[in-house]
């Protein structure tokens, strides 16, 4: 019984030096999206929020080509929650990024078409984002589509 | 019934329609959208060539308030770092002060067309004067009516000239609007409204006029310092100003052989007025001493004027026995009391001194030689003076020699 009750106490006081501080509520939404081209290294740099990162490998886990960078339009918002959700134009995806150790790494993606979407736009809303493609609207999180499509 | 809900399900899928379009618009199309018709408005402001086409851009801004207007929070937000609202803010602004050059430049262009006819008037006026001076001053023997008209008609054309140059100060100052002076270089469409506004009031033919004229009105009148140093003011405001226009105007016209010609010639006439005018005080004074019938030889700078009136004395004390005293004296007093110290000493030595146009040594020079001529024609007669000293010294030792024993006797009685 001693014994239980001193891994107790040493487990309460081991886990209260790890606290983590955590400041809330916080809000990292961009209020509209950044349309980037990225350039012949598959760069991208978005001037406003400070933010650089190469798309190179983004291309090639949708086109198996990470040459296609070269040329296209990325359409990067970041969320409430501090998750980047990227697409562009003829993606079949949405990839929901989250920043970690100085790189970005993908969280989720989702699958909007299999035909790839036609004139992506990103909208911020109050509880998620909104996917405009030709009329069609999704509202994404980084979990997934919320709801149906409309 | 059935009418009536029919209607309502109807607006209410409109309004869902609607709605539904509303929100599947691109936010950043939105954003982009604003900016390049904001971009736009701008530019037609800043490229706007009258105030007319100035003002069509007006509407267009309100159009654009009106239009946005129902983005105005996500505006407000993604316009970092202005917002909606101080977007349309520096718009209006810009619109402003685009307008406010227009309405100078307006008034400006009004100014040189009015100012341009009533030079016109002027001129036309001005050289009927000088004519009818010319005329009246050819007559040899003025009687007193004659002179009066004269004064009168030269002081008529002084107030006609100083009027006819502070119009035409006005239309070269005029060309230039205080914007366009600012430029280090004046763009295509700056150099086109100049070159316009100079043809409207014929600005280089009347600045070459004016100077031409008062150039004239010198050579026809005599003036006094008073009238010298108000033509010397404005003489110098006007070449103040014509400097600066000038400079930009030879620039305007780097390519009209014709024009760069006419600057040309208003710069070398600029610096005859200068020489008239300096020249007007020694014409001037030279026949001041000639209405005394001093005859002088002629005089343009004050080291002349110096040795003229030095070598005049000279010779004067050198035929002081040959001449008459009666006359040599005549001459001393025509010279010395009538003209010397009853007009060129206080009346024109403070305007040539004033205006560095002789020295303080020079002038002391010809007073110094005046004593000297003066001592020769009415020598000292301090001998006379020391004689009749010396009587006095005299009579009165003697007088008092004299009391002393008479003093001594009258002593001996009283004791």
């Amino acid at each position: 019984m001693r014994i239980k009750l001193m891994i107790l106490l040493l487990a309460a006081v081991s886990f209260n030096g790890c606290s983590t501080l955590v400041l809330k509520p916080s809000d990292f939404s961009w209020p509209v999206e950044s349309v980037l081209k990225p350039d012949k290294n598959g760069m991208v740099e978005e001037d406003r929020h400070s933010i650089s990162f190469n798309t190179r490998g983004l291309y090639y886990e949708e086109f198996k080509d990470s040459s296609a960078a070269t040329g296209s339009e990325l359409r990067i918002i970041c969320d409430k929650m501090g998750y980047y959700f990227l697409t562009s134009k003829n993606f079949k995806n949405v990839y929901v990024f989250e920043k970690n150790d100085g790189s970005l790494v993908l969280e989720k993606k989702i699958l909007i078409s299999e035909n790839g979407i036609k004139k992506p736009a990103f909208n911020q809303r109050s509880n998620y984002i909104q996917l405009v493609d030709d009329g069609k609207t999704y509202n994404l999180t980084h979990e997934g589509i919320e709801g149906d499509e409309k | 019934m059935k009418l009536k809900y029919f209607i309502k399900t109807f607006i209410v899928l409109l309004l869902s329609g609607y709605f539904f379009l509303i929100s599947a618009q691109s936010d950043f199309e939105i954003v982009e959208s604003f900016k390049a018709k904001l971009q736009k408005i701008s530019s037609q402001i800043e490229n706007a060539d009258s105030l007319q086409q100035l003002n069509l851009v007006n509407g267009e801004i309100a159009e654009l308030e009106q239009e946005f207007k129902t983005h105005k929070n996500l505006l407000d937000k993604s316009l970092y770092p202005d917002d909606f609202s101080k977007s349309l803010a520096s718009l209006n602004n810009e619109f402003l002060l685009r307008q406010r050059d227009f309405i100078t430049i307006d008034i400006l262009q009004t100014e040189v067309v009015e100012l341009s006819s009533q030079v016109e008037f002027l001129n036309r006026r001005n050289n009927e004067l000088l004519v009818k001076i010319q005329d009246l001053e050819a007559i040899r023997n003025k009687d007193k009516k004659t002179i009066a008209k004269l004064e009168n008609l030269v002081a008529d054309l002084r107030a006609n000239i100083y009027k006819r140059d502070r119009m035409v100060i006005e239309m070269v100052d005029s060309l230039m609007p205080p914007l366009m002076r600012e430029k280090a270089n004046l763009t295509a469409e700056d150099k086109q409204e100049i070159i316009s506004d100079e043809e409207k009031g014929n600005v280089l033919t009347n600045v070459k006029r004016t100077i031409n004229d008062n150039t004239r009105f010198l050579e026809v009148t005599s003036l006094k310092p008073k009238d010298l140093t108000e033509i010397r003011k404005q003489q110098s405001e006007f070449s103040k100003t014509w400097r600066y226009i000038g400079l930009k105007l030879i620039d305007v016209y780097s390519d009209d052989e014709q024009k760069s010609g006419e600057i040309k010639i208003i710069d070398s006439l600029f610096t005859r007025w200068h020489r008239a005018v300096d020249r007007e005080a020694w014409s001037t004074m030279r026949e001041e001493f000639s209405e005394n019938d001093i005859q002088l030889q002629k005089f343009s700078d004050a080291e002349q004027f110096k040795g003229v009136l030095i070598s005049f004395i000279n010779d004067e004390i050198k035929n002081i026995d040959v001449k008459s005293e009666t006359e040599s004296k005549n001459i001393f007093v025509n010279f010395v009391d009538s003209t010397w110290f009853d007009s060129i000493q206080p009346t024109w030595m403070p305007y040539l001194l004033d205006n560095k146009l002789i020295t303080g040594a020079q002038k002391d020079e010809i007073e110094t030689k005046i004593s000297e001529w003066k001592s020769g024609l009415f020598p000292s007669m301090w001998w006379i003076y020391l004689i009749i000293a010396l009587v006095i010294i005299g009579t009165i030792i003697f007088i008092v020699l004299r009391r002393k024993p008479k003093s001594k006797t009258e002593d001996a009685i009283l004791e």
